[in-house]
């Protein structure tokens, strides 16, 4: 199924040739994971039954992670990201996990980040505050942290393997975490829980949708959750109601002039609704410190969206 | 084989190689010129875009070459052959993978190339741990590691730069006459894609490469954009011979690392028009190329054609 990677997880590599690798002077990984935590989370060998850790691991922190994700570093940054620990499993059979437990900020961009990792169409999974298990890989939050547990293959004896590292690191980290107040302004009626997804900037933003290139859009956080016929609700924060205010005209200002959009109407109640160049409509409205945008649903679903935010 | 340099080495080896490296026998596009590498006579196949669907992907890639006039309308007898592996990540469906690598590889041996070698300043490890570097060895082909270290880059002014005014890019491709671009296309959480264009980031230096994401990236949405131009710009500059990218299985979410979700088209897509070729594969997982910046950009700014009612797409299972 994934060619060359099932079962190739080598370790041993020469230290020289590590540090040539990274950049970084031999060891000095290992002395940058003194006092982070995060490896002592890590179960050992035979906590999860049959699987043990393989090689040494590997801490990163701040602008370190570049370096080990390299260009997909920034959404991480955005949400908050402090420090990851990565260490690799070998288990029963040769199969191979590997899990990263990433510490943000705070809960929030925990919970921020597993939303933005975690996809819709996984299996709810009873650890940390949540978790998701993919036909891969599992992602979970608990606290300040997202632990993702990664396989190489899609075979169920690995996803057994999985959980069960899943389930000794939710015992270890021994923190819950609550989501932002703003996801439950979010009309529960309806919604497809698993697409609930928590936005802290444009990067996260723009990967919900590209709403406009000629302007910028400022808030604090957001919230989307998908609804029925797959419309989608998306709630951006403001400091307050006179930038919500102003977050709305500039929004609507693009809705009727862009050239992505057309068909812009004002509508009775303050909403503005248009439908970009595949057809997709837009609504907007403004409450409080709230912008509210509907995607995908209509006048009066929009509408009875709208009147649904708590 | 596997080689690694740091600057001591290279620097030995680079003397060693004397003449050609002297007379910048370009692998890499000078400004305004033609694409490197275009083999004997430089074959121009009917096909812009050749598209190879199956399960066996190493037999994909082959079609999908053939489809193009074959290996020899790029390699000549003799010719020396980079090419350029996406090792970004381990993680199921974010690297290419390893039959399609070993397929373009036998391939440009089989054209009688006196070397094919995959070059790289991604760590050792990455290679190991995706595969690859056993799929380099069985191919007959060498892996050639480069330490991050600058002074193995070479500044490349970009004509036209409109954000990126010099690239650096690994001096090694310098002494190579061809260079095959082999991207994995996937999600890719900055600018939503990656695909020919990006993969060359792998060849430009890693600190070059922080350039194209902005300081004030987490403020101004110009950032998304700056980092979209920065990768035309790059394209200026490098021109690879063909593109073999893989589309077979791939990440649609939490890109360029992943782990993501799967899409499974089971394609490989060739081509030399690398905007074309991007277009083509973005829309496997539904998005549009007027709405990626950097295929925009790259049509706009001449690289090569988004409408792809405009080019020759050939279609074919295998």
């Amino acid at each position: 199924m994934f060619g060359g990677a099932r079962g190739l997880i080598a370790f041993g590599l020469a230290a020289i040739a590590a540090a040539a690798a990274f950049g970084s002077r031999p060891g000095q990984g290992r002395a940058a994971a003194q006092g982070s935590g995060l490896p002592e989370m890590m179960p050992a060998a035979g906590e999860a039954e049959g699987w043990r850790p393989d090689g040494d691991h590997q801490v990163f922190r701040g602008d370190d992670l570049f370096i080990y994700i390299n260009g997909g570093a920034d959404i991480y940054h955005e949400y908050g990201f402090r420090e990851v620990a990565v260490q690799d499993y070998a288990g029963p059979g040769g199969r191979a996990l590997s899990v990263e437990i990433f510490a943000m900020a705070d809960p929030a961009a925990a919970f921020g980040m597993f939303t933005f990792k975690a996809g819709p169409r996984g299996r709810a999974v009873d650890v940390g505050a949540e978790g998701r298990l993919e036909s891969y890989y599992l992602n979970f939050w608990a606290g300040r942290y997202v632990v993702t547990i990664t396989g190489f293959d899609e075979e169920a004896a690995t996803r057994e393997g999985i959980l069960a590292v899943a389930r000794v690191l939710d015992r270890k980290i021994e923190t819950a975490g609550e989501r932002p107040a703003l996801a439950g302004r979010l009309p529960a009626d309806g919604l497809n829980p698993a697409s609930v997804q928590f936005i802290r900037g444009p990067l996260g933003l723009n990967n919900i949708h590209v709403f406009f290139t000629d302007r910028r859009i400022n808030f604090q956080d957001g919230i989307k959750g998908e609804y029925r016929n797959g419309a989608r609700l998306l709630l951006l924060r403001t400091s307050g109601p006179r930038n919500a205010a102003a977050l709305f005209r500039s929004m609507s200002e693009g809705f009727r002039t862009s050239a992505r959009y057309r068909s812009f109407r004002a509508l009775e109640g303050g909403h503005v609704e248009a439908v970009d160049t595949r057809g997709l409509t837009f609504a907007a409205a403004v409450r409080d410190d709230l912008v509210l945008v509907a995607l995908g649903a209509g006048t009066s679903f929009a509408r009875s969206l709208f009147e649904r935010v708590r | 084989m596997t080689a690694k340099y740091g600057r001591r080495e290279f620097v030995r080896k680079t003397a060693a190689l004397g003449a050609s490296l002297a007379l910048g026998k370009s692998v890499l596009a000078a400004p305004g010129t033609d694409r490197i590498g275009a083999g004997p006579g430089g074959t121009a196949a009917a096909v812009d875009v050749a598209v190879a669907m199956g399960d066996d992907y190493g037999r994909a890639a082959a079609r999908a070459v053939e489809m193009l006039g074959g290996m020899t309308g790029f390699v000549g007898r003799g010719a020396k052959v980079a090419v350029l592996a996406n090792v970004q990540s381990r993680h199921p469906g974010s690297f290419t993978k390893g039959e399609i690598l070993r397929s373009v590889l036998r391939l440009a041996k089989d054209a009688g190339a006196a070397e094919v070698a995959c070059l790289s300043w991604q760590p050792v490890k990455q290679w190991e741990d995706t595969g690859l570097a056993a799929v380099v060895r069985e191919a007959g082909a060498a892996l050639k590691i480069f330490e991050r270290d600058e002074a193995l880059f070479r500044p490349i002014p970009v004509a036209d730069g409109r954000a990126l005014t010099e690239a650096r890019v690994l001096t090694a491709f310098y002494d190579y006459d061809v260079f095959i671009n082999m991207p994995i296309t996937k999600d890719h959480a900055g600018n939503k894609f990656t695909g020919t264009m990006k993969n060359l980031m792998g060849l430009n230096s890693p600190a070059n490469n922080r350039l194209f994401h902005q300081a004030n990236w987490q403020t101004d949405p110009a950032a998304i954009a700056h980092l979209d131009q920065c990768i035309v710009d790059l394209n200026k500059a490098v021109r690879p011979a063909l593109n073999v990218v893989d589309a077979a299985e791939f990440i649609t979410t939490n890109g360029p690392f992943g782990p993501g979700e799967l899409l499974k088209p089971r394609k490989v897509v060739a081509g030399v028009d690398r905007v074309a070729v991007d277009a083509y594969c973005c829309g496997l997982w539904g998005l549009r190329p007027e709405e990626i910046i950097m295929i925009a950009r790259g049509s706009e700014q001449g690289l090569g054609r988004m409408d792809l009612s405009k080019v020759r797409v050939e279609e074919a299972a295998v």
